[in-house]
């Protein structure tokens, strides 16, 4: 996941340590560049949201850098964060306490041009036009959170969210809590504002059908680490890690014309405060040799799927 | 089979600010004995609504409850509330979305599965009905079940707090077992499990399930019949193949377009149902879902019946 310096926002040797020790990112090489959608699957526990956390300045790398076009994050001064929230905005699972309840919309949307200092005047109309495509009516604006809905709250999130016309958008469970006939409608607009404003959007997601639909790239994390990344469609079709394919199987499956062969994980993901030697998945691998107990599996394949097992699922070609 | 469970005409209100909600309307639906039926609806549908009204459990502002609950010939709308609270638990059991704040955390999971037997079983002793818990916590799935009966629920994951709530729930032997959400809170692997547990269980066990959840991918996969909810009302039900094959209510079907494949190609737009829930304090005149249907003509200002379209497969929609 790769691509020149320019417009990328990319983490190396990344780790995320929290008190006590318990590493919720142990590693992980990931990036995302200005136009494309990425995914980030994992359960809970699996450090996904730490990472996306860490990708806007929230998480302090433990060790490994986190670059924006090309400049190490943690080596920024007061002012030139400023700059990195700007590039990169977040937008988080509960929409509603992510917005102050004694604001009106409008403050709420103005609020990021002031942080950075930038002329309301001349941004305004920006934030107009994205509050527009996203169906946000002008009267909307004069409200209070809590007299809008669920699904205005999450909008008004991304309003706000891409006010100061940021580069990159992380997207944590944007869909949590949505039913299924209004989900599709904020999919489309995150894929519509994506086209218009060439976006690179990461969706951290446990919802396997939205990542497996929206996304071009996904890397899916255990315990801290990748345990598969690549093509999206080609993951999906053909997963070569046991826990890529224990997760797709486990997503349910309307037609039973389509069910395909399962292989059903035993077992939790264990704690990260002692994650198991070797490879970290072993416990609950069906596939499980004595390698696997000792020796860690590292990242190996081509740039379209690679997987860190040392006994892979066959390929499908 | 018999009718085990008949709800017949069941009508909710709550009281609220602007008057009376009426969050079911006429809702009727049999559960045979031994099956598992899943009843499926989006937020606001009313399902959850339908679960408590079968404990009895209904919130504080019910203003209103009609129609009728008949288990095994039993109207349990018309109990004194003493005769319902012996039978919450004894014959009717509820596993619920999160099983955190179902357990108690200052009691050892043993502690809670003993008074939960307590009701049932006055003259066992509570090595006995340790006894009991123990085996049933083997039965489902929960390693060492000495140690886990000594165990607070925090010192147990998501999945096995689950489980304990479904041995809790199995352990009294209830006729109808309620799962409202019960997988919604777990990771999908753990989910997968979970599901396969209440499937494996189902077999041993002579009662009825009513599986409430927004999956229909889960519920396809479990139950034996499905229930859809739209409004407050059931737009369609019938055995679970003949209603996934061929659905014949316009909501039922907009429901299932919404579902992401995720083998279409990437960038083609996904389908949404377009509108909002309709005013349940001022109920529209004819069917439910006329405002959002694509299908809708004059006829639909007039409510539709609920007609048979298949053997056992109803559906409330004039087109049908």
């Amino acid at each position: 996941m790769r691509a020149d310096s320019r417009q990328v926002l990319e983490t190396s040797g990344l780790h995320v340590t929290f008190a006590g020790g318990v590493q919720a990112v142990a590693g992980v090489d990931l990036g995302l560049a200005a136009g494309e959608t990425v995914g980030l699957v994992g359960e809970s526990g699996s450090g996904k949201t730490t990472l996306a956390k860490a990708l806007i300045g929230l998480n302090r790398p433990s060790a490994g850098t986190v670059r924006l076009d090309g400049r190490d994050l943690t080596a920024l001064k007061r002012a030139d964060r400023l700059w990195l929230r700007r590039r990169v905005q977040m937008i988080f699972q509960d929409p509603l306490s992510s917005l102050s309840p004694r604001m009106r919309i409008r403050k709420l949307l103005a609020e990021p041009l002031a942080i950075h200092g930038l002329d309301a005047q001349h941004h305004w109309p920006h934030v107009q036009e994205v509050t527009k495509r996203l169906g946000l009516a002008e009267a909307l604006l004069d409200k209070y959170p809590h007299q809008i809905s669920g699904g205005q709250a999450r909008r008004v999130a991304i309003a706000r969210a891409l006010a100061t016309q940021p580069t990159f958008l992380i997207a944590d469970e944007p869909t949590a809590g949505l039913d299924v006939s209004v989900q599709g409608d904020l999919l489309n607009l995150l894929a519509d504002l994506q086209r218009q404003y060439a976006l690179g959007i990461l969706i951290v997601s446990h919802n396997l059908n939205v990542v497996g639909r929206i996304t071009q790239r996904v890397a899916i994390l255990y315990l801290g680490k990748v345990m598969e990344e690549g093509s999206t469609r080609r993951i999906f079709q053909a997963p070569r890690h046991p826990y890529t394919f224990g997760l797709l199987s486990a997503n349910p499956v309307i037609d039973p014309h389509r069910r395909r062969a399962r292989m059903l994980l035993r077992g939790e993901i264990p704690s990260p405060r002692n994650p198991p030697s070797g490879c970290r998945f072993h416990t609950r691998c069906p596939r499980v040799q004595d390698r696997c107990r000792v020796e860690e599996p590292q990242l190996a394949g081509d740039a379209e799927q690679r997987y860190a097992c040392h006994f892979p699922l066959e390929s499908a070609t | 089979m018999s009718d085990f469970l008949a709800i017949r005409d069941l009508s909710v209100d709550f009281a609220v600010a602007g008057g009376a909600l009426h969050v079911l309307r006429d809702v009727s639906l049999t559960v045979v004995k031994g099956r598992i039926v899943g009843l499926v609806g989006e937020s606001g549908s009313g399902k959850s609504t339908l679960a408590l009204a079968l404990l009895g459990l209904l919130p504080g502002n019910t203003s209103r409850v009609a129609g009728a609950i008949e288990l095994d010939g039993l109207n349990l709308l018309s109990l004194p509330a003493e005769a319902l609270e012996s039978l919450r638990g004894q014959r009717i059991a509820m596993i619920f979305q999160d099983p955190m704040t179902a357990l108690n955390p200052v009691f050892t999971i043993g502690t809670q599965l003993v008074d939960a037997q307590r009701g049932k079983y006055p003259r066992l002793g509570r090595q006995a009905l340790l006894q009991r818990a123990a085996e049933m916590l083997a039965r489902v799935g929960l390693s060492d079940p000495e140690t886990r009966l000594a165990a607070y629920p925090h010192q147990l994951s998501g999945g096995m707090r689950q489980r304990v709530m479904i041995a809790m729930a199995l352990l009294c032997e209830p006729e109808i077992l309620i799962a409202d959400e019960a997988t919604t809170a777990l990771d999908v692997t753990v989910e997968a499990q979970i599901v396969e547990l209440i499937r494996d269980l189902s077999g041993a066990f002579d009662g009825s399930i009513l599986f409430v959840s927004h999956s229909l991918g889960l519920v396809s996969e479990l139950a034996d019949d499905v229930a859809v909810m739209y409004a407050g009302k059931i737009v369609e039900s019938g055995p679970t193949t003949s209603l996934f094959d061929d659905p014949r209510h316009p909501y039922t079907r907009a429901l299932l377009s919404c579902e992401i494949d995720p083998d279409e190609a990437p960038g083609t737009p996904l389908v949404t149902i377009k509108g909002g829930l309709p005013d349940l304090v001022d109920v529209p005149a004819g069917c439910i879902f006329a405002e959002r249907c694509p299908l809708r003509f004059d006829k639909c200002r007039e409510e539709p019946p609920s007609v048979a379209v298949a053997p056992g497969h109803f559906a409330a929609c004039w087109r049908a």
